[in-house]
């Protein structure tokens, strides 16, 4: 499992979590599942919507990722994850992310450290066990090119 | 009515890695009825033991979120699309 990204993209969600320090901040993810790994073409800051406050928790608005979902469609992707930050904490899925996670997607999460963006790793649900584990981060600047050499079919175009 | 049911992609997987599906019905809940009856894999991920839509799933019908029309009672026209929407949370 691996979630492969160029040094722009990390460079956008650190510099996300970043900004919204000491609150959480949220992305997600759209582009092609291809042999096991997520490769996002577009990568899309979202608003922290949580209804108890942003500093410990997450929420995305179900309209704006209809939109999401809605853009994918459109460019012949998908939802393949989503980020967040945790403000002063380990980037390890707490069992708040845990109970509100699904399968397949990838969850990237940031640690900010006193403000500055630190560890980034990756997660996906194992829904059978019942966990998370852990999957590769790959930074990539030829990920376009990987993804094609991998099957993909179609073009893949970054907005 | 034939309406559009668009699946997240974690629910692809349990209707055989299609994205969408047509359904007959001329109410939400009656194509999400229809959705389970033809792909029950899908049931337990959708829909509680009551039949409910589970919480943490939203259905769209348009850009209007369902739970604030009629819910299941919300009537479809032929070509719509409903777009199931999971809930994203964590921190």
């Amino acid at each position: 499992m691996t979630l492969i990204l160029t040094p722009e993209q990390e460079q956008s969600i650190r510099e996300h979590a970043e900004r919204e320090y000491p609150g959480e901040c949220c992305g997600v993810f759209v582009g092609h599942s291809v042999g096991g790994a997520n490769y996002p073409s577009l990568i899309i800051p979202l608003s922290n919507n949580h209804e108890d406050g942003t500093e410990r928790r997450f929420r995305i608005l179900s309209g704006d990722l209809l939109e999401v979902e809605k853009l994918a469609r459109r460019k012949k992707e998908a939802v393949i994850g989503f980020y967040h930050s945790h403000p002063d904490v380990p980037a390890v899925p707490s069992a708040y992310d845990r109970e509100h996670a699904w399968e397949l997607y990838s969850y990237a999460i940031v640690d900010v450290d006193k403000g500055v963006s630190n560890t980034l790793r990756s997660w996906k649900l194992d829904i059978t066990a019942g966990r998370f584990d852990e999957e590769n981060i790959q930074i990539n600047r030829c990920v376009l090119e990987e993804a094609a050499e991998r099957g993909l079919n179609e073009k893949i175009e970054i907005d | 009515m034939s309406v559009t049911i668009s699946l997240p992609t974690p629910l692809q997987r349990y209707a055989g890695g299609e994205p969408e599906l047509s359904v007959e019905a001329t109410t939400v809940g009656g194509a999400l009825q229809a959705l389970v009856t033809s792909t029950p894999a899908l049931a337990p991920h959708l829909l509680d033991a009551k039949g409910n839509v589970r919480s943490y799933v939203n259905i769209y019908l348009g850009d209007e979120d369902t739970r604030y029309l009629q819910g299941n009672d919300t009537p479809v026209s032929e070509g719509d699309r409903l777009e199931i929407v999971p809930s994203i949370a964590g921190g």
